[in-house]
């Protein structure tokens, strides 16, 4: 760990929602730091504030107060399409709900974030073949994703996250939606691209799974009520495929 | 019975319950169907309705023909009197026949003097009709054949306008022409005569048309030559109009040859009174107009259709949902389809509704627009049972063409889809999206056929302004009497002459004054000639051609150029040599490769030769655009005309001087009424009707079906972004920028556009190719029409597409992250 500069940090980030004259706090007072490489679980009871983190950190939304620097930059001060750039480049999305486009082909999807870039497109072409090649989905290029299973659109999400090299990757319940065996499935998939150097923030309502991280963060009430740091010898150990439980 | 009560019932409340969408269809369906009922209503009252006469499907009209001269209003002319007697004599196959003429006859009695329309008929007239007074009685068979005294037969209108209905004015007198009639009757208030576009103010027997007419009317009054007389017969029961016809026909083979100088080539031919209550001719013309007019209103309301039925599909799609549990519930698809059904028949039948109250104000509207020759016709357009079935049949294929298609689909719903699985929505959504883009694929197509028409006629309307008419188009003004129907001589007349064009010349303002026997745009009197030194085509007797009698400054004051030869002068009077001065298309036609200039030719029946001593200008003589017709002037001093034409050239706007001029021609005869005075600008602008109605027209209409499909596309695209927010939204996390969405749903609704354009184009080439014949000095595929057009439609969509991709940008990408 090198100890410096942080990829995402958040100083005293609050998130407060008005309607209707009620006022919910859906964030207060959110300290966080998120180095390079790090894989990062967020878990909590529903409605605690999970997703609201998230989409503050993805930049789907913004602080009522607070700061919040990525990459070393604040944020605030970004623009929309600014930090639609931010979006596209540095941060992939996971979804709960897939959220794959229905009439776009798998491929298509993956492609998408990169052609909001501009890019050409026999480069395209290779990172999304890489891409779906990495989650074993590339045989299913040319399907719309009503022909895939739940387990088969959740890897292809992944892959459209990925395909873009993005700095770090948000996932908001990645395995919400799917059986444990499809579930078991993505989250193997999030530690290898983890092992292979992902910085990864997912939030997360399974234990087993939030025992993946480095680092689990326990919200309650829109604060971090509880941090605590997964031992690295019972992690690996767990990546030797041996059984804790 | 009572499911179909709950039926209504439920489709009321539901379109209550969606007052935004209801009223939105309502609209369209309103515009749709009352631009149809209007334009139906006014064909129906020009074109379907008969005739307020006993049997009226029984009755013929019989036209001459003259197989030398066709075409046009040519093909439908009338009968000599001699002629028409020979015939109602020796046929079997007609019940009856009668004959009539217009005569313009100077009414004086209750009030200013005025120039009413006179009818002059047989005596059987009202009898063979079937036509009864409601006062006083008609006319008996030997007021015809014995003018005893002089009487004559009201008509409704005259009646109430100048008589205040008072019905003690039968047995009374009154003056016609300077001639005393007594009146003996009233017409029914529906009964015009039998012609739909003339009413008539006073019937008069035909044996009274020496003494009421005048000029050549009255000279050849009883010549076998002269076509003078409208004919109409009464079928014998059980003789069709063929029969009939070929008899009439047998007759006429008979009199070419005991007569043939006079009725050589000539015939007769029979159309039932039905189709003749317009001149066949004319009619012809209404009928194309009415065709053309059809087309393009059946267009806005397949637009309107097409809008519609998006809404359904839109409106089916959010209730799919339902539909699946009323199905899951047990409900039969044919029931589902019947309850959706009754909710677009109602609709249609609420749209037809308040379309109905358009085509009420829409036909006096349209009306009020009517040709200048029409301005005096009463055609009563009324809203009868016939427009009333027309617009309840057209408002139900309306909801069946709409309701259909929106109803089968939304009752083919995928239960299992629909209730569980929501996977397959995404393919599901697709297919409903296509079939509503083909929708508005088809609205843009059908408003670019209609804006192209538009277009093309507003182009002939251009050209057709731009035409040189060949006389004086600013500071002319014209005005019209008829000294001989007010009792003058030759001789009175002539001192008439001399004298108006004194008072006239006399006005400060006045540049030049001229009399002529022809008004402007009016035609004329038509003689056939025959060139010196050359054989009258085979028998014939030569081509028939207008003739204008006019005093010496006629071309001064006209603005007629001379070019060649010289104008009339002082000498050319009665006693000196007969002189004609003949058009630029006369010369051509007459001296195709000579100069015409002291030729010879002679009229026919007369045994003297006239001398060409000039060539003016072509002038118009009906319609602008018209093809130049040969004409003649000649001196009125050497050929006395009755009727007159003043026309006064101007140094100043020619309106404020027409008070001066009126007062100066009545202050020589204040019983003498004045007619058709104008300006020539009023005169130019009546005789663009035609185009600028057109243009007008097409153009309101295109405009309409223009509007609608913009609602269609914009409900369309609206309707999608909605449904695609949390797509829109999924993209915009991924890091689409907004620029990048709304360009994303504007090329969404351009592609529509385009495509629809492109289809409106091919289907433009060929409608356009129906109204060819409508325009003038642009061709049907005109290129230029055919470019600015579809930008302008892109331009419109492009606005129209605006909106929902603005709002499209405005979503949030937080809703990713929801999930429902
Ligand atoms: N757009 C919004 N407007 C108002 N309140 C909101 C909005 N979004 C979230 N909230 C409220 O903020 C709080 C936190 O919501 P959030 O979605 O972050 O919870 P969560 O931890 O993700 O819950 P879950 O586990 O159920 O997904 C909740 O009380 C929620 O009702
Ligand atoms: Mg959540």
């Amino acid at each position: 760990m090198s100890g410096s500069e942080p990829l995402l940090r958040l100083d005293g980030v609050t998130k407060v929602f008005y309607t209707d004259e009620v006022e919910t706090h859906a964030l207060a007072g959110i300290h966080l730091e998120v180095q390079p490489g790090e894989y990062v679980a967020i878990a909590g009871p529903s409605g605690c504030g999970k997703s609201t983190l998230l989409s503050i950190l993805g930049l789907l939304d913004s602080p009522s107060e607070g700061a919040y620097h990525l990459n070393g930059r604040p944020v605030e001060k970004l623009t929309a399409s600014e930090r639609a750039r931010i979006r596209n480049r540095e941060i992939g999305f996971i979804f709960q709900s897939f959220n794959l486009i229905g009439d776009l082909t798998v491929f298509e999807n993956v492609e998408l974030p990169l052609t909001y870039r501009g890019m050409k497109a026999s480069e395209r072409r290779e990172r999304v073949h890489a891409a779906l090649e990495k989650v074993g989905m590339a045989h299913r290029a040319k399907h719309l994703p009503s022909q895939l299973s739940g387990g088969q659109q959740q890897r292809v999400a992944v892959a459209r996250a990925v395909a873009g090299q993005p700095a770090i990757l948000l996932a908001d319940e990645p395995t919400g939606n799917l059986d444990s065996t499809n579930g078991e499935a993505v989250m193997e998939l999030l530690r290898e691209l983890h092992r292979e150097g992902a910085t990864i923030c997912m939030v997360t309502h399974d234990p087993r799974f939030a025992r993946h991280a480095d680092r689990s963060i326990h919200l309650f009430d829109g604060r971090i009520v509880e941090e605590d740091h997964s031992p690295k010898a019972e992690k690996e150990l767990e990546e030797s495929g041996f059984e804790m439980n | 019975m009572e499911s179909l009560r709950r039926d209504l019932g439920y489709a009321l409340r539901s379109l209550l319950k969606h007052p935004g969408f209801t009223a939105v269809a309502l609209l369209s369906l309103a515009l749709g169907i009352g631009a149809n009922a209007t334009i139906f209503s006014v064909v129906n009252a020009l074109l379907l309705s008969s005739l307020p006469v006993a049997d009226p499907e029984r009755l013929v009209a019989v036209y001459g023909t003259d197989a030398k001269n066709q075409g046009g209003f040519l093909n439908y002319m009338p009968v000599s009197q001699p002629n028409f007697d020979d015939y109602r004599e020796q046929n079997d196959v007609m019940a009856g026949m009668f004959a009539f003429q217009f005569a313009p006859l100077n009414l004086a009695a209750g009030g200013e003097p005025e120039q009413s329309t006179g009818l002059l008929v047989s005596g059987n007239y009202f009898d063979l009709l079937g036509v009864r007074a409601i006062h006083g009685r008609t006319f008996l068979p030997e007021e015809d054949r014995a003018p005893t005294h002089p009487v004559a037969v009201l008509g409704y209108g005259l009646w109430q306008r100048r008589f205040g209905g008072d019905e003690a004015i039968v047995g009374r007198e009154i003056r016609l022409n300077d001639l005393q009639f007594t009146v003996i009757g009233i017409a029914p208030e529906n009964f015009r005569g039998t012609n739909l576009l003339a009413t008539v103010d006073v019937w008069v027997p035909l044996s009274m048309g020496e003494r009421v007419t005048t000029g050549f009317l009255r000279d050849y009054f009883r010549d076998r030559r002269a076509m003078t007389m409208n004919v109409i017969g009464r079928l014998k029961d059980g003789v069709a109009v063929e029969q009939a016809e070929a008899s009439l026909k047998t007759i006429a083979s008979r009199l070419e040859a005991a007569y043939p100088r006079d009725n050589e080539k000539r015939s007769v031919q029979l159309i039932p009174l039905q189709q003749a209550s317009i001149n066949p001719a004319l009619r012809r013309i209404f009928v194309n107009s009415g065709r053309l007019l059809m087309g393009v209103v059946a267009l806005v309301l397949l637009v309107a259709c097409a809008n519609v039925a998006n809404l359904l599909l839109a409106r089916a799609a959010a209730r799919r949902k339902e539909i699946a549990v009323r199905l899951a519930l047990g409900a039969t698809r044919a029931r589902l389809v019947r309850q959706l059904l009754t909710e677009s028949l109602l609709l249609a039948l609420l749209g037809a509704g308040l379309g109905l109250f358009i085509a009420v104000w829409g036909r006096e509207l349209l009306w009020a627009f009517r040709p200048p020759f029409l301005q005096n016709a009463e055609l009563q357009i009324g809203i009868d049972w016939r427009v009333l079935g027309f617009v309840v049949l057209m408002s139900a294929a309306t909801g069946l063409l709409f309701g259909l298609v929106p109803a089968l689909r939304a009752s083919r719903s995928d239960l299992v889809a629909e209730l569980k699985d929501k996977s397959s929505q995404a393919n599901q959504d697709a297919r409903w999206w296509s079939l509503r883009n083909a929708l508005v694929v088809a609205q843009v197509a059908l408003s670019l056929i209609g804006l192209v028409g538009a277009g093309l006629f507003a182009q002939s309307l251009i050209r057709t302004q731009q035409i040189d008419p060949g006389f004086e188009s600013d500071r002319l003004l014209v005005m019209s009497f008829n000294p001989g129907a007010g009792g003058y001589d030759e001789a009175r007349g002539r001192e008439f002459q001399r004298r108006v064009l004194a008072e006239v010349h006399a006005l400060p303002g006045v540049g030049a004054a001229a009399l002529a026997s022809n008004a402007p745009f009016g035609g004329g009197f038509q003689r056939s000639i025959t060139v010196e030194g050359r054989e009258p085509p085979a028998g014939g007797r030569g081509i028939l051609t207008t003739v204008n009698d006019v005093t010496p400054g006629y071309f001064d004051a006209a603005g007629i150029k001379l070019r060649r030869g010289r104008g009339f002068n002082a000498f050319d009077r009665e006693g000196a040599p007969h002189v004609a001065i003949i058009n630029e298309a006369a010369a051509r036609r007459f001296w195709p490769d000579e100069d015409p200039v002291g030729k010879r030719y002679q009229f026919f029946g007369e045994d003297f030769h006239h001398e060409v001593v000039g060539v003016a200008a072509d002038t118009v003589q009906f319609t602008l655009g018209e093809d130049p017709q040969p004409q003649i002037y000649l001196p009125l001093e050497q050929h006395y005309s009755p009727e007159l034409t003043l026309h006064v050239q101007t140094t100043g706007a020619p309106d404020a001087l027409m008070p001066q001029v009126r007062r100066a021609v009545q202050s020589l005869d204040s019983n003498l009424p004045i007619f058709g005075a104008a300006s020539i600008g009023q005169l130019l602008d009546q005789a663009l009707w035609a185009p600028r109605m057109g243009a007008g027209m097409l153009g309101l209409f295109a405009l309409l079906a223009l509007a609608l499909a913009c609602i269609g596309l914009y409900g369309v695209l609206s309707y999608n972004v909605a449904q695609r927010t949390q797509e829109i939204g999924v993209r915009m996390a991924l890091g689409a920028s907004s620029r990048t969405i709304f360009a994303m749903v504007l090329s969404q609704g351009l592609t529509l556009v385009g495509v629809g354009a492109a289809l409106g184009i091919l289907g433009g080439l060929a409608a356009t190719q129906l109204v060819a014949g409508f325009l003038f000095g642009v061709s049907a595929a005109d290129p230029l029409t055919f470019i600015i057009t579809p930008l302008v439609l892109g331009l419109v969509g492009l606005a129209a597409a605006w909106l929902p991709a603005r709002r499209a940008t405005r979503v949030d990408p937080l809703v990713a992250l929801r999930y429902e």
